[in-house]
Protein backbone atom coordinates (compact mmCIF):
# COMPACT_ATOMS: atom_id res chain seq x y z
CA UNK A 1 0.00 0.00 0.00
CA UNK A 2 1.45 3.29 -1.13
CA UNK A 3 0.41 5.30 1.90
CA UNK A 4 2.04 2.82 4.24
CA UNK A 5 5.17 3.17 2.14
CA UNK A 6 4.99 6.97 2.32
CA UNK A 7 4.68 6.68 6.08
CA UNK A 8 7.74 4.44 6.25
CA UNK A 9 9.68 6.91 4.12
CA UNK A 10 8.65 10.19 5.76
CA UNK A 11 7.34 9.05 9.15
CA UNK A 12 10.42 10.34 10.95
CA UNK A 13 10.18 13.81 9.45
CA UNK A 14 6.42 14.31 9.66
CA UNK A 15 3.59 12.96 11.77
CA UNK A 16 1.10 10.76 9.99
CA UNK A 17 -2.42 10.09 11.18
CA UNK A 18 -5.06 7.96 9.55
CA UNK A 19 -8.55 9.04 10.54
CA UNK A 20 -11.01 6.22 10.18
CA UNK A 21 -14.31 7.71 8.99
CA UNK A 22 -17.76 6.59 7.84
CA UNK A 23 -17.73 3.58 5.54
CA UNK A 24 -18.08 4.58 1.90
CA UNK A 25 -19.55 1.31 0.63
CA UNK A 26 -21.19 -0.59 3.51
CA UNK A 27 -23.74 -3.37 3.20
CA UNK A 28 -27.11 -2.03 2.16
CA UNK A 29 -25.65 0.94 0.27
CA UNK A 30 -26.09 1.37 -3.46
CA UNK A 31 -22.66 -0.11 -4.18
CA UNK A 32 -21.72 -2.37 -1.27
CA UNK A 33 -18.10 -3.47 -1.06
CA UNK A 34 -17.30 -7.19 -1.34
CA UNK A 35 -15.69 -6.80 2.09
CA UNK A 36 -19.26 -6.88 3.46
CA UNK A 37 -18.90 -4.32 6.20
CA UNK A 38 -21.94 -2.93 7.97
CA UNK A 39 -22.05 0.79 8.65
CA UNK A 40 -21.09 1.09 12.34
CA UNK A 41 -23.86 2.66 14.38
CA UNK A 42 -21.91 3.30 17.56
CA UNK A 43 -18.45 4.67 18.24
CA UNK A 44 -17.39 1.30 19.69
CA UNK A 45 -18.41 -0.62 16.59
CA UNK A 46 -16.65 1.98 14.45
CA UNK A 47 -13.54 1.41 16.52
CA UNK A 48 -13.79 -2.33 15.91
CA UNK A 49 -14.02 -1.90 12.15
CA UNK A 50 -11.09 0.52 12.28
CA UNK A 51 -8.98 -2.10 14.04
CA UNK A 52 -9.99 -4.80 11.54
CA UNK A 53 -9.14 -2.43 8.73
CA UNK A 54 -5.69 -1.53 10.05
CA UNK A 55 -4.84 -5.17 10.77
CA UNK A 56 -6.01 -6.49 7.42
CA UNK A 57 -4.35 -3.72 5.46
CA UNK A 58 -1.18 -4.08 7.56
CA UNK A 59 -1.19 -0.38 8.42
CA UNK A 60 1.17 0.91 11.05
CA UNK A 61 0.16 4.55 10.53
CA UNK A 62 -1.27 5.79 13.88
CA UNK A 63 -5.02 5.61 13.60
CA UNK A 64 -7.72 7.89 14.92
CA UNK A 65 -11.44 7.18 14.87
CA UNK A 66 -13.98 9.84 13.99
CA UNK A 67 -17.02 10.10 16.27
CA UNK A 68 -20.33 8.67 15.18
CA UNK A 69 -21.60 12.13 14.15
CA UNK A 70 -18.69 12.37 11.70
CA UNK A 71 -17.51 15.63 13.27
CA UNK A 72 -13.96 15.51 11.90
CA UNK A 73 -14.95 14.12 8.53
CA UNK A 74 -17.47 16.95 8.07
CA UNK A 75 -15.02 19.62 9.14
CA UNK A 76 -12.54 18.44 6.50
CA UNK A 77 -15.15 17.36 3.91
CA UNK A 78 -13.25 14.11 3.89
CA UNK A 79 -15.76 11.61 2.52
CA UNK A 80 -15.05 9.14 1.02
CA UNK A 81 -11.30 9.64 1.37
CA UNK A 82 -8.93 12.53 1.28
CA UNK A 83 -5.51 13.78 2.46
CA UNK A 84 -4.36 17.02 4.00
CA UNK A 85 -1.03 18.30 5.23
CA UNK A 86 -1.05 20.62 8.23
CA UNK A 87 1.94 22.87 8.74
CA UNK A 88 2.31 25.50 11.48
CA UNK A 89 -1.31 24.95 12.44
CA UNK A 90 -2.62 25.72 8.96
CA UNK A 91 -3.73 23.68 5.99
CA UNK A 92 -0.65 23.50 3.77
CA UNK A 93 -1.92 20.93 1.29
CA UNK A 94 -5.42 19.88 0.40
CA UNK A 95 -5.77 16.68 -1.55
CA UNK A 96 -8.67 16.02 -3.88
CA UNK A 97 -11.65 13.91 -2.94
CA UNK A 98 -11.29 10.21 -3.47
CA UNK A 99 -11.40 7.91 -5.08
CA UNK A 100 -10.83 9.78 -8.32
CA UNK A 101 -8.74 12.63 -7.01
CA UNK A 102 -6.97 10.80 -4.20
CA UNK A 103 -3.37 11.14 -5.30
CA UNK A 104 -0.63 9.79 -3.04
CA UNK A 105 2.16 10.83 -5.41
CA UNK A 106 0.90 14.42 -5.45
CA UNK A 107 0.69 14.52 -1.65
CA UNK A 108 4.19 13.11 -1.41
CA UNK A 109 5.59 15.75 -3.75
CA UNK A 110 3.91 18.47 -1.69
CA UNK A 111 5.25 16.98 1.53
CA UNK A 112 8.80 16.73 0.22
CA UNK A 113 8.74 20.44 -0.58
CA UNK A 114 7.72 21.25 3.00
CA UNK A 115 10.47 19.22 4.63
CA UNK A 116 13.52 21.09 5.84
CA UNK A 117 16.24 21.04 3.21
CA UNK A 118 18.99 18.49 3.76
CA UNK A 119 22.47 19.94 4.06
CA UNK B 1 -12.48 11.40 -34.89
CA UNK B 2 -14.80 8.44 -35.07
CA UNK B 3 -13.73 7.50 -38.57
CA UNK B 4 -10.09 7.49 -37.50
CA UNK B 5 -10.82 5.27 -34.55
CA UNK B 6 -12.91 2.86 -36.62
CA UNK B 7 -10.23 2.64 -39.23
CA UNK B 8 -7.67 1.83 -36.58
CA UNK B 9 -9.81 -1.08 -35.45
CA UNK B 10 -9.81 -2.30 -39.01
CA UNK B 11 -6.07 -1.99 -39.36
CA UNK B 12 -5.48 -3.63 -36.03
CA UNK B 13 -7.90 -6.49 -36.58
CA UNK B 14 -6.76 -7.18 -40.08
CA UNK B 15 -3.03 -6.99 -39.67
CA UNK B 16 -1.71 -6.48 -36.21
CA UNK B 17 -3.35 -9.50 -34.73
CA UNK B 18 -2.73 -11.67 -37.73
CA UNK B 19 0.93 -10.62 -37.86
CA UNK B 20 1.98 -9.95 -34.29
CA UNK B 21 5.70 -10.39 -34.93
CA UNK B 22 7.57 -7.26 -35.96
CA UNK B 23 9.26 -7.97 -39.22
CA UNK B 24 10.94 -5.24 -41.21
CA UNK B 25 10.05 -5.25 -44.83
CA UNK B 26 7.32 -7.85 -44.36
CA UNK B 27 4.92 -8.52 -41.50
CA UNK B 28 3.01 -5.48 -40.50
CA UNK B 29 1.43 -3.83 -43.49
CA UNK B 30 2.51 -6.51 -45.96
CA UNK B 31 -1.08 -7.13 -46.96
CA UNK B 32 -1.57 -3.44 -47.59
CA UNK B 33 1.21 -3.54 -50.13
CA UNK B 34 -1.01 -4.76 -52.95
CA UNK B 35 1.61 -4.69 -55.69
CA UNK B 36 4.32 -6.13 -53.43
CA UNK B 37 6.92 -3.42 -54.10
CA UNK B 38 7.74 -3.00 -50.38
CA UNK B 39 6.03 0.38 -50.15
CA UNK B 40 2.51 1.31 -49.25
CA UNK B 41 1.15 4.06 -51.41
CA UNK B 42 -1.65 6.38 -50.46
CA UNK B 43 -3.98 4.35 -52.70
CA UNK B 44 -2.99 1.06 -51.05
CA UNK B 45 -3.37 2.35 -47.50
CA UNK B 46 -6.79 1.34 -46.12
CA UNK B 47 -6.79 3.74 -43.14
CA UNK B 48 -7.71 7.40 -42.95
CA UNK B 49 -5.79 10.07 -44.77
CA UNK B 50 -4.76 11.73 -41.51
CA UNK B 51 -3.07 8.58 -40.30
CA UNK B 52 -1.19 8.18 -43.55
CA UNK B 53 -0.03 11.82 -43.34
CA UNK B 54 1.10 11.34 -39.76
CA UNK B 55 3.46 8.51 -40.64
CA UNK B 56 4.57 9.55 -44.10
CA UNK B 57 7.41 11.55 -42.61
CA UNK B 58 9.25 12.30 -45.84
CA UNK B 59 5.97 13.22 -47.59
CA UNK B 60 6.71 11.10 -50.63
CA UNK B 61 3.19 9.65 -50.61
CA UNK B 62 4.36 6.18 -49.73
CA UNK B 63 5.17 4.43 -46.49
CA UNK B 64 8.62 2.89 -46.36
CA UNK B 65 9.35 -0.16 -44.15
CA UNK B 66 10.77 2.26 -41.54
CA UNK B 67 7.65 4.40 -41.56
CA UNK B 68 5.53 1.27 -41.28
CA UNK B 69 7.60 0.18 -38.29
CA UNK B 70 6.96 3.52 -36.64
CA UNK B 71 3.26 3.04 -37.25
CA UNK B 72 3.33 -0.45 -35.82
CA UNK B 73 5.19 0.70 -32.72
CA UNK B 74 2.81 3.54 -32.24
CA UNK B 75 -0.11 1.12 -32.46
CA UNK B 76 1.46 -1.27 -29.98
CA UNK B 77 2.11 1.50 -27.49
CA UNK B 78 -1.44 2.74 -27.80
CA UNK B 79 -2.86 -0.72 -27.24
CA UNK B 80 -1.72 -1.05 -23.66
CA UNK B 81 -1.71 1.13 -20.59
CA UNK B 82 -4.05 3.94 -19.75
CA UNK B 83 -4.56 7.38 -21.16
CA UNK B 84 -4.19 8.49 -24.69
CA UNK B 85 -0.54 9.33 -24.72
CA UNK B 86 1.99 8.77 -27.43
CA UNK B 87 -0.18 10.17 -30.17
CA UNK B 88 -2.03 6.90 -30.55
CA UNK B 89 -5.69 6.33 -31.23
CA UNK B 90 -8.11 4.30 -29.20
CA UNK B 91 -10.96 2.06 -30.15
CA UNK B 92 -14.46 3.29 -29.40
CA UNK B 93 -15.52 2.16 -25.96
CA UNK B 94 -11.99 1.29 -24.94
CA UNK B 95 -11.46 2.98 -21.59
CA UNK B 96 -12.17 6.67 -21.52
CA UNK B 97 -9.65 7.68 -24.11
CA UNK B 98 -12.13 8.16 -26.90
CA UNK B 99 -14.58 10.14 -24.78
CA UNK B 100 -11.81 12.37 -23.54
CA UNK B 101 -10.51 12.88 -27.04
CA UNK B 102 -13.99 13.81 -28.24
CA UNK B 103 -14.54 16.11 -25.31
CA UNK B 104 -11.24 17.83 -25.97
CA UNK B 105 -12.06 18.16 -29.65
CA UNK B 106 -15.38 19.75 -28.79
CA UNK B 107 -13.80 22.11 -26.31
CA UNK B 108 -11.07 23.29 -28.69
CA UNK B 109 -13.27 23.54 -31.78
CA UNK B 110 -14.65 26.97 -30.88
CA UNK B 111 -16.49 27.69 -34.15
CA UNK B 112 -17.86 24.12 -34.27
CA UNK B 113 -16.81 23.48 -37.86
CA UNK B 114 -15.43 20.05 -36.89
CA UNK B 115 -11.91 21.22 -37.65
CA UNK B 116 -9.18 22.28 -35.28
CA UNK B 117 -7.08 25.24 -36.26
CA UNK B 118 -3.82 26.46 -34.69
CA UNK B 119 -5.73 29.59 -33.65
CA UNK B 120 -8.33 27.52 -31.81
CA UNK B 121 -5.62 25.56 -30.01
CA UNK B 122 -3.93 28.79 -29.03
CA UNK B 123 -7.07 30.41 -27.67
CA UNK B 124 -7.98 27.21 -25.83
CA UNK B 125 -4.55 27.18 -24.22
CA UNK B 126 -4.80 30.91 -23.41
CA UNK B 127 -8.09 30.21 -21.67
CA UNK B 128 -6.51 27.47 -19.56
CA UNK B 129 -3.60 29.75 -18.84
CA UNK B 130 -5.80 32.50 -17.37
CA UNK B 131 -7.39 29.95 -15.02
CA UNK B 132 -4.37 27.81 -14.19
CA UNK B 133 -1.25 29.99 -14.31
CA UNK B 134 -1.26 30.88 -10.63
CA UNK B 135 2.18 32.48 -10.55
CA UNK B 136 1.42 34.42 -13.78
CA UNK B 137 4.71 33.54 -15.41
CA UNK B 138 3.09 32.79 -18.76
CA UNK B 139 3.46 29.04 -18.69
CA UNK B 140 2.11 26.06 -16.78
CA UNK B 141 4.12 23.98 -14.37
CA UNK B 142 3.19 20.33 -13.83
CA UNK B 143 1.65 21.30 -10.49
CA UNK B 144 -0.42 24.11 -11.97
CA UNK B 145 -1.65 21.82 -14.71
CA UNK B 146 -2.59 19.08 -12.27
CA UNK B 147 -4.34 21.51 -9.93
CA UNK B 148 -6.34 22.93 -12.82
CA UNK B 149 -7.39 19.46 -13.96
CA UNK B 150 -8.43 18.59 -10.44
CA UNK B 151 -10.47 21.74 -10.05
CA UNK B 152 -12.26 20.92 -13.28
CA UNK B 153 -12.93 17.34 -12.32
CA UNK B 154 -14.14 18.49 -8.92
CA UNK B 155 -16.57 20.83 -10.58
CA UNK B 156 -18.00 18.10 -12.76
CA UNK B 157 -18.38 15.53 -9.98
CA UNK B 158 -21.57 17.06 -8.65
CA UNK B 159 -21.24 17.62 -4.92
CA UNK B 160 -19.49 20.90 -4.18
CA UNK B 161 -16.10 20.57 -2.56
CA UNK B 162 -16.33 21.98 0.95
CA UNK B 163 -12.81 20.94 1.83
CA UNK B 164 -10.57 23.25 3.82
CA UNK B 165 -8.62 25.68 1.71
CA UNK B 166 -4.87 25.91 1.83
CA UNK B 167 -3.84 28.60 4.31
CA UNK B 168 -6.79 28.36 6.70
CA UNK B 169 -6.28 27.34 10.33
CA UNK B 170 -6.74 23.65 11.11
CA UNK B 171 -10.28 23.20 12.47
CA UNK B 172 -11.10 22.95 16.14
CA UNK B 173 -12.18 19.31 16.12
CA UNK B 174 -10.68 16.22 17.67
CA UNK B 175 -10.70 12.46 17.25
CA UNK B 176 -9.82 9.63 19.60
CA UNK B 177 -6.88 7.35 19.01
CA UNK B 178 -7.88 3.88 17.89
CA UNK B 179 -6.01 1.79 20.42
CA UNK B 180 -4.39 4.09 22.94
CA UNK B 181 -6.20 6.48 25.27
CA UNK B 182 -6.44 10.13 24.41
CA UNK B 183 -7.41 12.20 21.43
CA UNK B 184 -5.86 14.52 18.89
CA UNK B 185 -7.05 18.10 18.63
CA UNK B 186 -6.46 19.16 15.05
CA UNK B 187 -6.30 22.86 15.93
CA UNK B 188 -3.37 22.16 18.24
CA UNK B 189 -1.17 20.40 15.71
CA UNK B 190 2.20 22.13 15.59
CA UNK B 191 4.49 19.63 13.89
CA UNK B 192 4.30 18.97 10.14
CA UNK B 193 1.47 16.44 9.87
CA UNK B 194 -0.10 14.35 7.15
CA UNK B 195 -3.74 13.50 7.81
CA UNK B 196 -5.31 10.71 5.81
CA UNK B 197 -9.06 10.14 5.86
CA UNK B 198 -10.55 6.87 4.77
CA UNK B 199 -12.67 3.88 5.57
CA UNK B 200 -12.26 0.15 5.03
CA UNK B 201 -14.50 -0.01 1.98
Amino acid sequence: MRLQKAYETFGKQANFYWVYIREAHPLGSSRPSPLQIEQPKTFESRQEVAITCSVNLKLTIPMLVDDIDDTVSRAFDAMPDRMYIIKDGRIAYKGGRGPREFNVAEMQTALEKMLPKKR
Amino acid sequence: MKSIALAVVFVSAGFLQAQPQPNRGGGFGRQMDANGDGKITREEFPGPKEMFDQFDKDKNNSLSPEERDAMRQNRTRGGSGRGNSGGSFRRPGQGQGNNMAQELFGAVDANKDSKLSPKEWQSYFDKILTEADKDKNGNLSAEEWQAWRQRRQGRSSGRPDRGLKVGVMAPDVSAEFMTQKGSLDFSKIKHLTVVIFGSYT
